[in-house]
C-alpha cells in the first residue's frame, strides 16, 4: 500500500494516470506530455509499475502501457489530485527540485494548500 | 492490493479456520452430513493449494494466495453464522443481516478488483480503451451496490431490505449488461464490411 501512496504522491506520475484512463499509449507519447527527460520519465514508469497501478508490454518496438487501478486506488488517485499529495524538499537538503525526479531521496510528503 | 502484501501464512491460517468451523458445524448438526462433507471437501482442496499451488513469490501464486484468502474468509462468515445460528446466539433477522452484510463486502472486494483484471494487447481482439473504460464503470458500479446493499442490510427495516438490496444489485447488473450489449453491438457494425 506504501507503494501506491508513494506513486500517487508525484504530480507527474498522476498525470499520466490521468491519460491512461483515455486508454493505453506507447511511452513515447507520454513521454511526450511531459517536459522531462527520458530516463526520468523511465523512472516514473518504473515506480507506477512496481506499485502495480499500471502494466507495461512490448507491441512491435515500442512499449505499450495500460491502467491497472482497482476501484480504491482510482479513489486514492481522485483524493491526491483534490487535495494535491506531492513530495517536496526538505529546505536545508541538497537535491534535485521537487518533481524534477521520480525518487528524489530529501523528500517528504506534505500537502498542497 | 491483497495480492501485493499476502504471505502465505495468514492464508493457510485463514483456511484452517474455516476447516475447524466445518467441523464444528458437523458436530453441532451431524444430520448435514453430505453438507459438511462438501464443505471440507472443499476448504481442504483449498489448503492442498495453498501449500503446493500458491507457494512462489510468482504473479500467479500471489492470485492463487489472493483468491482462497478471499475465498476462505467468505466460507468462514458462513460458517461463524451457521454457528452461532445453531447455539441460538443470534435471532434468524440477525443471522439474515450478517449473511446480507457478506454478500455486500463480497460485491465491494470484487468490483475494486474488476479493472484491475489486464489481459495483455496482444491477446485483446476488442478496442483496450472502451474494454478499459467498461470494466472501470462496471468496478464503481459493483462497488456502490455492494455498499448500497451493505448499508440496507444494516439500517433498513428488516421486512424491507432483502427486497430493496436485491433491487439495488439487480439494477447495477442491468446496467452493466446493458452496457456490455451496447458497446459489443457496435464494435460488432462496426468489424462488418460496408
Amino acid at each position: 500500500m506504501s507503494k501506491v501512496f508513494k506513486a500517487l504522491s508525484d504530480p507527474t506520475r498522476r498525470r499520466v494516470l490521468e491519460l491512461l484512463k483515455a486508454g493505453p499509449m506507447s511511452a513515447g507519447e507520454l513521454s511526450a506530455q511531459f517536459d522531462v527527460s527520458k530516463p526520468t520519465m523511465s523512472a516514473h514508469f518504473a515506480v507506477l509499475r512496481e506499485a502495480d497501478l499500471v502494466t507495461s508490454e512490448k507491441v512491435g518496438k515500442s512499449v505499450v502501457y495500460q491502467l491497472k487501478m482497482s476501484v480504491l486506488e482510482d479513489a486514492l488517485l481522485g483524493f491526491a489530485q483534490a487535495f494535491g499529495w506531492q513530495l517536496q524538499d526538505i529546505p536545508s537538503a541538497p537535491g534535485p527540485k521537487a518533481g524534477s525526479g521520480p525518487d528524489s531521496a530529501n523528500t517528504r510528503k506534505v500537502s498542497d494548500p | 492490493m491483497i495480492a501485493l502484501t499476502l504471505t502465505a501464512y495468514p492464508v493457510r491460517t485463514a483456511l484452517l479456520t474455516a476447516f475447524v468451523l466445518t467441523v464444528i458445524n458437523w458436530t453441532l448438526d451431524p444430520g448435514k452430513m453430505l453438507l459438511w462433507g462438501g464443505v471440507v471437501a472443499v476448504v481442504a482442496a483449498g489448503l492442498f493449494a495453498a501449500f503446493t499451488l500458491g507457494r512462489g513469490e510468482g504473479q500467479s501464486a500471489r492470485s492463487i494466495r489472493a483468491s482462497l484468502f478471499g475465498a476462505s474468509l467468505m466460507i468462514s462468515g458462513g460458517l461463524t453464522v451457521s454457528i452461532g445460528d445453531q447455539l441460538g446466539w443470534l435471532s434468524d433477522a440477525t443471522g439474515q443481516r450478517l449473511f446480507g452484510v457478506m454478500v455486500g463486502l463480497m460485491l465491494v472486494v470484487t468490483g475494486n478488483f474488476l479493472p484491475k483484471t489486464v489481459r495483455p494487447l496482444t491477446q485483446s481482439r476488442c478496442d483496450r480503451a472502451r474494454l478499459q473504460k467498461i470494466e472501470r464503470y462496471a468496478g464503481w458500479l459493483l462497488v456502490a451496490a455492494g455498499l448500497a446493499h451493505t448499508a440496507l442490510w444494516v439500517f433498513a427495516p428488516a421486512d424491507r431490505a432483502n427486497t430493496a438490496a436485491m433491487m439495488v444489485v439487480a439494477g447495477a447488473l442491468f446496467l452493466i449488461a446493458a452496457t456490455w450489449l451496447v458497446v459489443a453491438r457496435e464494435d460488432k457494425s462496426r468489424a462488418r464490411p460496408h
